[in-house]
C-alpha cells in the first residue's frame, strides 16, 4: 500500500480505466468485425453498444481522478479478474463449427431433435395433459383459419389446400420465410430455423415432397446407422452456451465417403420415420454436391 | 527532491505523538530533515531532544484552524524537509487535507507516504457511537492502522475490534501494539527513501510477474497453434469452448449488469433513507404487492436485480419487501415474460403458470422473513449497513450536494459497484462455462423417467446454468420435447431467484448464512409448489 501511494500517477484508477476501455474496445472490435455473432444472438448487439456507452461515460468521469493520490489501498486481484476474459478472447480466437463438434459429441444428439414442439410429447401424452391441448388446438385452430382467410381472399382462390396450411403454421412461428416452390422445399441461410421446426412440428403434411438444404455433414456412430448421417447447422438461441447443431437425418448409401463437418447441398425427398412415438423427418438422398460455406455458419432462430 | 508526507491521525490519547516520536527517532539516524505539523496538542509533547534538532521543524495549528496549502508551501519551500509528519486530530474529516495535498503545487513536491491510524483499543467503541462517520471515513483512507493497547483488553473482543476494521478497511495493514515502544519494529516507520532503495521489492514486481505470466500464455498458445498447422494434433478445443462460453455469458450479463448498477447508484444518490420511510407503503399487503411487481419497471434480467435489491436494503425498504422483489423481478418483469411468450407460443398456461409460481414463492420467502426476521445489522459483510463503502459516498449528504456532483457520483459509483458486483459475475460465468463443457447435457434428460426426480434434475440444471433470465425460456424450449413439462417450469422459475452467478453476486455484500438461508427457502418452496402443480394441472 505505501508502496502504492508513492506513484504520482494512481494506479488503481489506470486498472479501472483498463478495464472498462479495454472491454469498450472489446466489444466494438466485436461488432465491426461480425465475430460478435459467434458469441450471442445478434439481438443482443443493441445493448452492447450501450454497454460500450456506458463504460466511455464511466471512463471520462473517471479519469478525472487519475492524480488524485487517494484510494483506501487497492486489489490488484480484483482487476486481474476483468482481464482473464479479455485476454481469453483475445488469445483463443471463439470455436467454429469444427470445435464445436466435440459439443455435439458431449451432448449427444439431442440436438439433432431440437426445435420440435413440446405438443407432440403431450399430444402422445395421455388424458392427463387436457388443458394445455385443448388450449393449444384453439389456438392453432384459429391461427389456420385466419390464415386460410387472407390468402383465399388475395389469391381468389388459387391456391393448393397445403400451402393454406403452411401459412396458417408459418404464423405461428413468426415467420413467413416458408419457401415452397411448386413440389419442392427449399431450405436456405435466411429460412433454416422455421423450417427445422416447422418440419419437425408437422412433419406428415410436408411427406413425399422434394426438399433441398445446405448444411455441414454430421455423423454420430452411437444414434445414427450407417447408411445415415446429419445435414446440420449451429443454432444459437442465445449465447455460445446454448448453441447446438440441428439438422435432419439424411439416408444415403455412400454415407462412409462423405467426410465429417464437410460442407453440402443435399437433395431428396423428405419422409418420415416413427421415433419414440412421434413421426420425425428423414430425407432420403438423390443427389449430394460439396458446397462453400455459407456466409453466416450460424443460425439464429427467433 | 521529493518530499515524503506521513500523517498520523486518531482521537486525543491514542498515542499519535508517541508513534511521531519513535518515527523522528528512527529519522535520525539517517540525518532526515523532518518537519512535523501538528494540530492537536494532547498530554505527550514531541520530545525536547527532537525540537532542538535543526533537522526537525515543528510547527503546531489551532484546533479549529485547517491548513492551506499556503502553509504548506511555506514549510516546504522555507525548510525544504525530506518528510513532512502530520499530526491530524481524529475528529476532522482526512479528506479535507488530503484535498490540500491533492492541489498541483504541493503535489509537484510530495507523494503521500502512508495515512496512519491509531487507535485506543480501549475506547474504540463508544468513540464509534460518538463520532461515527468521520471515523470510518478516516479508517478507510488509512494505510496503517495501528491498534494501541491491545493487550489492555479481552483477547475476544480484541478480535471483534478487529474484524470490525477490517469490514471498514479491507486492503489497508492492521498492526497491533501494547506500547509505542513496539512500533520501532515496525519495518513500515522505516520506510524512507533511504530505505527504500534497499528494498529487494519494488511496487511493479507484483505488475511484473503478472505480465509475464500473461505474455506466456501468449507465446505458448501461438506456438501451440503453429504446431498444430505443422500437422500435430493438439487439442486445445475444450478450452477454446470454455473461452467462448465463458465470454459468451458475460457479453451478454455486462449490458445488464450495468443497467443494474446505473439504478443502483442513482437510487444512491437521488434518494435518501428517509424517503424511503415516508414513501414506502406502510400496510404490509400493499408492500408486497408493490415488491413482487416491482419488476414491471426494471425491464433487465436477474444479474441487474441483485445490486438494485441490495441497494434497497441499504437504504431502509423493509427486508422482506426486499427478498419479495429480489425474487420476483427477475421473472416478472417485462422482457422476460415477452421472452416467454415468444419461446412458448401457443401455450400460454406455462407463461401464466412462470409468472404465477414465481410472484408466490417471491411473496412467500417474502413472509418467511417477515416471521423470521434477520437482523439486518448482521447480514451484511460491510461494516455499515446504511452507507456505500465505497470511496465515493462515505459521509457525504445527498441533499448538499449540487446537481453536477450528483451527476459525476452517480457514474463514479456505477463504476466502482460494476467492478465490485461484476468480479462475482465473471467468477460464475467461468464456473458455468466449465461445467456446461464437462458435463454432457444429456445427463439432464436421460438419467430418470420419475418425473419428480425431474423436477430436481431440472432445478439443479437452473441453478448450475446461470442462464440469464431474459433468454433462459428459449433453452427451457429446447428441453421442452423430452422431458415433463412440470420439470421445465421448475427450470424457469428457480434459474432466475437462484443460480450460481447470483450467489456468488450476493455473497459480495451478504453473509453466507442469510445467502443459504435464503437459497434454502427458494429451494423447498418452488419444489413443493411444482409437486403440487403437477397434480392440480398435469
Amino acid at each position: 500500500m505505501k508502496t502504492m501511494r508513492k506513484h504520482r500517477i494512481n494506479i488503481e484508477i489506470i486498472f479501472k480505466l483498463i478495464v472498462f476501455l479495454g472491454f469498450s474496445v472489446f466489444f466494438i472490435i466485436l461488432i465491426k468485425t461480425g465475430n460478435v455473432k459467434k458469441y450471442v444472438h445478434p439481438r443482443i448487439i443493441p445493448y452492447m453498444k450501450f454497454a460500450v456507452a456506458g463504460f466511455i461515460a464511466i471512463s471520462l468521469f473517471t479519469i478525472g481522478e487519475i492524480f488524485r493520490t487517494k484510494g483506501p489501498g487497492m486489489n490488484l486481484k480484483k482487476y486481474i479478474l476483468f482481464l482473464i476474459p479479455l485476454f481469453l478472447s483475445f488469445v483463443i480466437p471463439p470455436k467454429t463449427a469444427v470445435l464445436s463438434s466435440s459439443v455435439i459429441k458431449g451432448n449427444g444428439v439431442n440436438g439433432i431433435n431440437y426445435g420440435s414442439d413440446y405438443k407432440d410429447n403431450t399430444n402422445s401424452k395421455s388424458d392427463d395433459t387436457i388443458d394445455i391441448t385443448a388450449d393449444d388446438t384453439t389456438t392453432d385452430d384459429d391461427t389456420t383459419t385466419n390464415g386460410t382467410n387472407s390468402d383465399v381472399s388475395q389469391n381468389n382462390g388459387d391456391v393448393s389446400a397445403d400451402e393454406n396450411n403452411i401459412a396458417g403454421t408459418g404464423e405461428d412461428y413468426g415467420s413467413e420465410q416458408l419457401k415452397i416452390e411448386g413440389n419442392n422445399i427449399i431450405v436456405d441461410d435466411s429460412n433454416f430455423a422455421p423450417w427445422i421446426m416447422e418440419l419437425y412440428y408437422d412433419v406428415e403434411k410436408y411427406e413425399g415432397k422434394n426438399i433441398e438444404m445446405v448444411g455441414f455433414v454430421y455423423k454420430d456412430d452411437e444414434s445414427l446407422k450407417e447408411n445415415e448421417f446429419v445435414v446440420a447447422r449451429l443454432m444459437m438461441v442465445c449465447c455460445a452456451a446454448d448453441m447446438q447443431p440441428v439438422g435432419i437425418v439424411c439416408q444415403y448409401d455412400k454415407t462412409s465417403e462423405l467426410k465429417s463437418e464437410e460442407w453440402v447441398k443435399v437433395k431428396g425427398i423428405l419422409e418420415t420415420y416413427d421415433f419414440a412415438g412421434e413421426k420425425n423427418p428423414i430425407i432420403k438422398v438423390e443427389s449430394i454436391e460439396p458446397t462453400d460455406k455459407p456466409k453466416e455458419e450460424i443460425v439464429y432462430p427467433y | 527532491m521529493v518530499t515524503y508526507i506521513d500523517i498520523f491521525t486518531g482521537f486525543l490519547g491514542s498515542g499519535k505523538t508517541s508513534l511521531i516520536n519513535e518515527v523522528l527517532k528512527n529519522s535520525m539516524e539517517f540525518n532526515e530533515r523532518v518537519a512535523v505539523i501538528q494540530r492537536e496538542t494532547g498530554e505527550k509533547e514531541v520530545d525536547k531532544e527532537f525540537i532542538n534538532n535543526e533537522n526537525v521543524l515543528l510547527k503546531k495549528f489551532k484546533k479549529d484552524e485547517s491548513i492551506r496549502i499556503k502553509d504548506i508551501m511555506v514549510i516546504l519551500n522555507e525548510f525544504l524537509p525530506n518528510r513532512m509528519i502530520i499530526e491530524e486530530n481524529g475528529i476532522s474529516d482526512l479528506r479535507d487535507l488530503l484535498n490540500v495535498l491533492d492541489k498541483f503545487q504541493v503535489r509537484k513536491h510530495c507523494v503521500i507516504n502512508s495515512i496512519v491510524n491509531v487507535i485506543d483499543c480501549r475506547n474504540f467503541d463508544s468513540l464509534m457511537s460518538i463520532v461515527g462517520q468521520n471515523m470510518i471515513t478516516n479508517i478507510l483512507y488509512s494505510d496503517l492502522i495501528v491498534l494501541n493497547y491491545s493487550d489492555k483488553i479481552l483477547l475476544h473482543k480484541f478480535k471483534d475490534l478487529k474484524k470490525e476494521i477490517r469490514a471498514i478497511n479491507k486492503y489497508g495493514k492492521i498492526l497491533n501494539i501494547s506500547t509505542p515502544k513496539d512500533f520501532t519494529e515496525y519495518e513500515g516507520i522505516k520506510n524512507s527513501r533511504f530505505k527504500q532503495k534497499n528494498k529487494k521489492k519494488n511496487p511493479g514486481d507484483k505488475l511484473s510477474i503478472i505480465l509475464l505470466i500473461f505474455a506466456m500464455i501468449y507465446l505458448s498458445f501461438t506456438i501451440m497453434r503453429f504446431i498444430k498447422s505443422e500437422g500435430v494434433v493438439f487439442d486445445i478445443s475444450k478450452l477454446q469452448i470454455i473461452s467462448t462460453i465463458f465470454t459468451s455469458i458475460l457479453i451478454e450479463a455486462f449490458p445488464f449488469l450495468l443497467i443494474g448498477v446505473f439504478i443502483s447508484s442513482i437510487i444512491q444518490v437521488v434518494i435518501t433513507r428517509e424517503m424511503i420511510i415516508k414513501y414506502f407503503p406502510k400496510s404490509k399487503i400493499l408492500s408486497f404487492i408493490v415488491a413482487s411487481l416491482g419488476g414491471l419497471l426494471f425491464p433487465v434480467c436477474d444479474c441487474a436485480i441483485v445490486p438494485v435489491a441490495t441497494r434497497l436494503i441499504k437504504k431502509g425498504v423493509p427486508m422482506y419487501a426486499a427478498v419479495t422483489f429480489l425474487l420476483a423481478a427477475p421473472i416478472v418483469n417485462p422482457i422476460v415474460i415477452a421472452s416467454t411468450i415468444y419461446a412458448f407460443q401457443g401455450q400460454k398456461l406455462i407463461v401464466a403458470l412462470r409468472i404465477g409460481i414465481g410472484i408466490i414463492v417471491a411473496i412467500l420467502t417474502g413472509i418467511i422473513f417477515m416471521i423470521f426476521p434477520e437482523d439486518e445489522k448482521t447480514i451484511f459483510t460491510g461494516f455499515d449497513n446504511y452507507t456505500c463503502n465505497c470511496i465515493y459516498c462515505s459521509g457525504y449528504d445527498v441533499s448538499k450536494i449540487g446537481i453536477w456532483d450528483k451527476i459525476v457520483i452517480v457514474f463514479r459509483h456505477a463504476g466502482e459497484e460494476f467492478l465490485n458486483s461484476g468480479r462475482f459475475l465473471v467468477i460464475g460465468a467461468l464456473i458455468a462455462s466449465i461445467s456446461q463443457t464437462f458435463i454432457p447435457q444429456d445427463i439432464f434428460f436421460k438419467s430418470t423417467n420419475k418425473e419428480i426426480l425431474f423436477i430436481l434434475i431440472m432445478m439443479a440444471a437452473g441453478f448450475v446454468l446461470s442462464l440469464c433470465s431474459s433468454s433462459d425460456a428459449f433453452i427451457a424450449r429446447s428441453f421442452a420435447r423430452q422431458i415433463p413439462i412440470v420439470s421445465v417450469l421448475g427450470f424457469l422459475v428457480l434459474g432466475p431467484m437462484a443460480d450460481i452467478k447470483n450467489m456468488l453476486m450476493l455473497s459480495g455484500s451478504f453473509k453466507k448464512r442469510f445467502i443459504i438461508k435464503l437459497f434454502f427457502i427458494v429451494f423447498n418452496l418452488i419444489f413443493s409448489i411444482l409437486c403440487f402443480t403437477k397434480v392440480v394441472f398435469f
